[in-house]
């Protein structure tokens, strides 16, 4: 026991140098090598058969996620943006659908994606609200037909607005079915062609057609990787940059072809990303890879940190989501985020942090020239997030820069471990990273722990109300640590050591596939991954550039 | 069951609380049909709670009848007879316990190991709900107080869905709930007092039948294009909208029963502030009552809060400030004492619904809180150890041949699924020969 105590004494000279030569030994493969691991660094493959958990080896409908799907589920943000496009309406019907879940990293992944007969009731009512907003008065911004007997107008009707809805041209057989449905609930009066129209919408609404982008294999049985057509590549644009469907614009690109033109491709997604429509970019991929909500829910203690209220909670998620859609419009290199000498603040936020005002109630963009404060892990959303109501939580912080920027698989306990909860802080003098150093004393524990607390580490100069902060209770705060194998001295190295991570530049990339594809990744994303990153990094490395060579690649661009 | 056809449903709006309650059943069936429905149970709540209990403070000291109450079991001491409390049984399907909330969630109602791809199995109060839940507008519910998104936790079933869900209606279809009162109250009880004339009924529901299949009749088109991994999203979308096309035309407005106010904006959103938290847990557990009063459905599945929730009880009269899986991993004497304390507040919840029932004539001078099986129960035995055998179940009201009024203990090798076969079978007199994967037998002693 004393011998562990010992090589786990983070102060002591002796230890540095007996880690230094453990961890290449005990850390990276203890925490891979022991059952139910893989390596950190490495994204956990679903498709991989290693699967540790939950398989009763049956392996009969196992589920892949990885794979490209061939019907892909609108999600709630897709729904209302796209009925907003498509009929330039105001209601919103998805806000009342029961909310997505989260996948392996967004909620727009095809196989994460189902339809409950809650939802299904739900898009029928919605399809009727929507066909209902059509009425006598504004019948003419829909159809320029004027009268119900008029077959050729309707079928032309049919064929201009469905290829809209279902994002495609309609087959001759599509639209004869659509029309039959249509004529058959037209009465007879003046209402015909009302009701003539509102039954096409209700039809065209409902459909699969409508609340799936579908993506068809030649051969399901056995499907081939094959470029994809020029209307399903528009979808898959337009669902990237825009969460919506495509506009007119790009119809006709994909109608004449040009979209599936390097020049096409690349022209209509640099434009599409000046588009204010962008802005789903914030919501749907920055805000949920750098889980800029959870702050909206973080209750810390009121008594110890009273100046943390409701107004400095929602301007700290604020300043994270205007600060990443900055950087998907700005041309520096995507690894500044950790050490970006600006951000976006209020007077209220930038009362709270310390720093000078802005001299305004909305967020502007500041300069942060508190050296410490700098780069997105010092934003208070992260900071406070990740910590307990009473104490910053080092593993907690450790694990959320993992899974958000080195990409790492969500880690496994041992199997079989009894996990001992740290002893009551009252009782002790300790600091948190005092008593956290006994708690992972134990060599199971001390693998994982060893590559999980660093950047927790480098974090406890912040509390957890995120504010600055030198001593943790009576004791000094220790913000050193070791970063696979070489040692930081406060968050500022520790920053620099994860900003020349090669995997955290191969994760950035990993995010923008997983995000612009709508799935989880495999081992065969790895590579491209870091081709991607590789190519980015010689051409500047922002962020909108990333995404757009993304968009140019065969990986978007088949199936 | 026998319907008089004589009797029109009539709804009345707007008068919060104080319309006269007219028992559905007993206004619609004849004579000899009620004399079949009498003390049967036809109803089932339940309802998940989660980060496990405090076992000393949830345990009854002895079994039988005559324990004392513990802490946390103290706010059904009034209905001590109505409720049995059982203990020693387990989730002896799940093996690999490195995912234990997303394991003990998903397996919760349904009695499988849930595997990868979004995969579980069929729940039990869905099993139910096929077989009779078809009298009512909607077969079942499934309602949560989910606080937001978020991913959830570590290992190969870490997509949120695990902890989110506890009612699926197959192995591939998670039915995720609705957590916003608002959007529940407009969807369920808000009501159409249409003035169309029959004429126009019939006709706005032939054209809705006439959309339905030709929609239907698309699905089948793509399905026949699909491979073998992709079927199932178009069956899982071909299978509802044939339930929908069943009820068109169906006169869904409600019998009589009171109807609650909108609720409130504040309550409309899910609250940030935990100071809000108190009212949206009242209007969410009036929506429960209300659905059941008004003979919406029978079948409800409430998440009090979702799997390995960080929910906070900062709030009077708890005014604790750790959240809850925090406390779970906590340890020591004033973490245990905190955990405890919000175990028996989400008693108290919960028999605030039972009270409530109890307040609601059914046929034959029952109750609904006879007439509903409601069971209360958690996805961990322990949250610190992560712990899923000897769960915390408690089963209230119910009918049936179910024994009620005891601290059971069941037999070793009693899984989740042989308790819910038992719920089925002996509760609801479904007859059915299993359930989940262990499920092949009823347990005995309840």
């Amino acid at each position: 026991m004393k011998t562990i105590n010992r090589l786990l004494d983070f102060r002591s000279y002796k230890f540095k140098i007996i880690t230094l030569s453990i961890i290449s030994s005990l850390s990276l493969e203890s925490c891979s090598k022991a059952p139910n691991r893989v390596n950190l660094g490495d994204e956990k493959y679903a498709s991989d058969s290693n699967l540790p958990s939950g398989n009763n080896g049956d392996g009969a409908g196992t589920v892949n996620l990885t794979r490209n799907v061939s019907v892909h589920r609108l999600n709630n943000r897709e729904y209302n943006a796209t009925v907003r496009d498509l009929l330039q309406t105001a209601l919103q019907p998805a806000d009342n659908f029961p909310t997505d879940t989260i996948g392996s990293h967004f909620d727009n992944e095809g196989g994460s994606l189902s339809i409950s007969p809650t939802l299904a009731k739900y898009y029928f009512t919605a399809a009727i609200s929507l066909s209902e907003e059509i009425t006598q008065a504004n019948l003419s911004k829909y159809t320029s037909c004027t009268v119900a007997t008029d077959t050729a107008c309707l079928t032309k009707f049919i064929q201009t607005f469905g290829a809209r809805a279902w994002r495609r041209p309609l087959e001759a057989a599509e639209v004869t079915a659509l029309a039959t449905v249509s004529q058959a609930a037209a009465a007879g009066g003046s209402a015909a062609l009302l009701d003539y129209v509102r039954q096409t919408v209700f039809q065209l609404l409902l459909s699969p057609n409508f609340v799936f982008r579908v993506e068809l294999d030649a051969n399901p049985a056995n499907p081939a990787q094959r470029k994809l057509n020029a209307y399903e590549l528009a979808s898959r644009l337009s669902y990237f940059l825009w969460s919506s469907m495509p506009d007119a614009a790009l119809f006709a690109a994909a109608a004449d072809g040009s979209i599936l033109t390097d020049a096409g491709l690349q022209a209509h997604a640099k434009r599409m990303l000046e588009d204010s429509k962008a802005v789903s970019l914030v919501k749907g991929f920055g805000s949920i890879w750098l889980h800029t909500d959870k702050v909206r829910r973080t209750n810390l203690d009121p008594g110890l940190f009273p100046k943390f209220t409701p107004k400095v909670r929602e301007a700290m998620a604020v300043e994270t989501e205007s600060f990443i859609a900055d950087f998907l419009k700005n041309d520096v290199d995507v690894s500044e985020m950790l050490t970006a000498d600006f951000s976006f603040m209020n007077d209220e936020l930038a009362a709270y942090y310390g720093l000078p005002l802005p001299n305004s109630a909305t967020h502007v963009r500041v300069e942060v020239q508190d050296v410490p404060r700098q780069g997105v892990l010092s934003h208070g959303s992260f900071l406070t997030a990740t910590s307990a109501a009473t104490r910053t939580s080092i593993v907690r912080r450790g694990a959320h820069v993992l899974e958000t920027f080195l990409c790492s698989p969500k880690l496994d306990l041992p199997a079989g471990l009894v996990v001992e909860p740290l002893p009551d802080k009252a009782a002790t003098d300790k600091t948190v990273r005092q008593t956290l150093a006994d708690h992972v004393a134990l060599p199971a524990c001390a693998g994982c722990h060893l590559i999980i607390d660093p950047p927790g580490f480098a974090m406890e100069a912040f509390g957890a109300d995120g504010l600055r902060r030198t001593k943790d209770g009576v004791n000094p705060v220790d913000s050193t640590g070791s970063y696979k194998g070489t040692p930081f001295a406060d968050v500022m190295d520790f920053r620099t050591l994860l900003q020349k991570d090669q995997i955290f530049r191969t994760c950035v990339a990993k995010k923008v596939i997983a995000y612009g594809l709508g799935r989880a990744l495999g081992s065969a994303d790895e590579a491209v991954a870091l081709a991607l990153d590789q190519s980015n990094k010689a051409a500047g490395g922002s962020l909108h550039s990333l995404i757009t060579k993304f968009i140019l690649s065969t990986t978007f661009r088949s199936r | 069951m026998k319907i008089n056809k004589n009797f029109s449903r009539r709804q009345f709006l707007g008068t919060s609380g104080t319309a006269i309650i007219l028992p559905f059943l007993e206004s619609m069936m004849t004579r000899e049909a009620i004399a079949q429905e009498a003390n049967k149970a036809k109803r089932m709540l339940c309802y998940f709670t989660s980060c496990g209990v405090m076992m000393d403070k949830w345990k009854p000291a002895i079994l039988g009848d005559a324990y004392t109450m513990t802490q946390i079991l103290q706010p059904l001491e009034s209905m001590r007879k109505d409720f049995s409390v059982i203990s020693n049984v387990s989730n002896l399907v799940s093996k690999d316990l490195v995912s234990a909330h997303s394991i003990g969630t998903a397996g919760w109602l349904t009695g499988v190991d849930p595997k990868p791809g979004i995969q579980a199995g069929i729940s039990a109060e869905q099993v139910a709900a096929q077989k009779i839940g078809g009298m009512t507008p909607y077969r079942s519910l499934q309602l949560s107080q989910r606080l937001g998104n978020r991913a959830t936790e570590i290992g190969a079933l870490s997509d949120s869905t695990y902890c989110d869900v506890i009612s699926w209606a197959d192995t591939k279809t998670p039915l995720i709930p609705q957590s916003n009162p608002r959007a529940i109250f407009d969807t369920y009880f808000s009501g159409t007092n249409s003035n169309d004339s029959e004429k126009e009924k019939a006709e706005r529901a032939a054209r809705q039948k006439s959309v339905l299949d030709a929609t239907l009749s698309q699905l089948q088109t793509l399905k026949n294009k699909l491979g073998k991994d992709d079927t199932y999203k178009v069956d899982q979308y071909m299978t509802a909208l044939r339930e929908i096309e069943k009820d068109v035309g169906k006169v869904t407005s409600m019998t009589t029963c009171p109807i609650i106010d909108r609720p409130e904006a504040e309550t409309a959103s899910l609250p940030g502030m935990v100071s809000a938290y108190p009212a949206y847990y009242a209007v969410m557990h009036k929506l429960i009552v209300l659905a059941f009063q008004c003979d919406m459905t029978r079948f409800i599945s409430f998440m009090f809060s979702p799997g390995r929730s960080e929910r906070s009880f900062n709030f009077a009269p708890l005014n604790i400030v750790e959240n809850m899986h925090d406390l779970s991993h906590g340890g020591g004497a004033d973490n245990n004492a905190k955990q405890a304390l919000i175990q028996a507040y989400e008693m108290k919840m919960f028999a605030s619904i039972l009270q409530s029932l109890k307040e609601i004539p059914d046929i034959n001078g029952s109750t609904m809180f006879d007439t509903t099986i409601s069971v209360y129960g958690n996805e961990l035995s322990s949250g610190g150890g992560h712990t899923v055998s000897d769960l915390p179940l408690v089963v209230a009201g119910g009918g049936g041949s179910l024994k009620l009024g005891h601290h059971i203990k069941a037999e070793n090798g009693t899984d989740l699924a042989n308790f819910w076969l038992t719920i089925l079978n002996n509760g609801l007199g479904l007859g059915l020969p299993s359930f989940g994967t262990l499920g092949t037998k009823v347990m005995a002693g309840l």
